[in-house]
């Protein structure tokens, strides 16, 4: 999966991030941890690279990474912010 | 002979003065020259963003009817052709409103529609819709020892260390008559915005000069049922939504500029400044009330 292209992200100081669906108009923000997956998700990923990217920049165990990883990007792609492409 | 001026921290000579703007010492080169000479009906080759209004390049044309026509060219310069029977002290409120805040964003300013006061070297802004009370409040905390900074145009723009700052707009506060009663002043009221209109410019007993840091952005909101009173902190998307609601002339903004650098220039304000709403009674005689809630509030955010 990858950024929808009618998404813009800004970041907002050191650790947040807002984006803009420019579709609904609609604002949506995240934390460090979001904004580092949304920095990866510029080139499309999978859930596993995504998992592991996080694991190793991040003081967090794998089935807690993957289980919030999978609640991000499940809401990210019900808000049309991200989109699954072939692999 | 022209007219000198200071408004947000550009200097501008005017051929005629501009009623409600503090003169100040001419500048050798001023920023911005407003004249009145002829301005065309429409641009050629321009694309109509409004009804009466069109943009070309760096040309934006703003019809007033029956008032007056502004050519507003680059961030420099606002040429007016007054209409039949219009005067230059009509165009005066439109050079310092509409036409100035189209000049701030050819610049690429972030302009809030707010009045702004500061104490100890940090500014609040006041935002909300016409009438919400913006002037009012900002003239009841200067009653309280606080300086004004802003009127109206709240133009942001990225100080030394990265915090935004303002700059004095360098026009009176503006008020309606049972304001200036309720503040007890009379005394600092001086001539009508308009004719036949009961609203005042007024003088305010201290005036920031410097470009100040804005700490927060307080949008007003009336309390009614089911609204309670209170200053709550705006979530980042709300604080967004807000920015681009309570830009000067919201939707030139959007139009004149292109939107993923308007998205970076707000989240990167937010970065600095916090922004809550404020829901209060819009009775005067509760004004007290508004002007202490405010005040705890800045004390304890400072603490």
């Amino acid at each position: 999966m990858h950024h929808n292209d009618k998404i813009i992200g800004a970041p907002v100081g050191e650790d947040d991030l807002v984006m803009l669906s420019v579709e609904t108009g609609c604002y949506f923000s995240t934390n460090v941890v979001g904004r580092r997956l949304w920095e990866l998700l510029e080139t499309p990923r999978t859930i596993p690279d995504l998992r592991q990217a996080v694991c190793a920049e991040f003081d967090i165990d794998e089935a807690t990474c993957e289980a919030d990883i999978v609640d991000f990007v499940r809401e990210l792609m019900g808000n049309g912010l991200i989109q699954s492409v072939e692999a | 002979m022209a007219y000198s001026y200071r408004i947000s921290g550009l200097t501008v000579a005017c051929d005629f003065p501009l009623a409600g703007a503090v003169a100040t010492e001419p500048a050798v080169t001023p920023d911005v020259r407003v004249r009145l000479a002829d301005v065309p009906q429409t641009l050629e080759g321009g694309a109509a963003l409004g009804p009466n209004w069109d943009m070309f390049g760096e040309d934006f044309l703003l019809r007033a009817p029956r008032l007056a026509r502004f050519l507003i060219r680059g961030g420099r310069e606002i040429v007016i052709a007054l209409e039949d029977g219009a005067t230059a002290r009509d165009a005066s409120a439109y050079v310092l409103g509409t036409a100035f805040g189209i000049l701030l964003h050819q610049r690429g300013a972030l302009v809030l529609h707010g009045a702004a006061v500061a104490r100890g070297g940090e500014a609040i802004a006041i935002c909300g819709h016409s009438g919400a009370g913006k002037s009012t409040l900002a003239a009841a905390l200067c009653r309280r020892g606080w300086a004004l900074v802003t009127d109206d145009l709240c133009a942001l723009s990225p100080g030394d260390d990265g915090r935004p700052v303002i700059r004095p707009d360098g026009r009176q506060l503006k008020l309606w008559q049972e304001a200036v009663e309720a503040l007890d002043l009379g005394e600092q009221r001086g001539e009508a915005v308009l004719a036949r209109f009961e609203k005042y410019f007024v003088a305010p007993a201290e005036v920031a000069t410097e470009a100040t840091p804005l700490r927060a952005i307080y949008v007003l909101r009336e309390s009614r049922p089911p609204l309670t009173d209170g200053i709550e902190p705006l979530p980042l998307p709300d604080a967004m939504h807000m920015l681009d609601r309570e830009a000067y002339r919201p939707g030139l903004r959007l139009k004149m500029g292109v939107r993923p650098e308007l998205v970076a220039q707000s989240a990167g304000m937010l970065a600095h400044v916090r922004m809550f709403e404020l829901t209060r009674p819009r009775d005067l005689a509760r004004l007290p009330e508004t002007v202490e809630a405010l005040l705890a509030h800045w004390e304890l955010a400072a603490a």
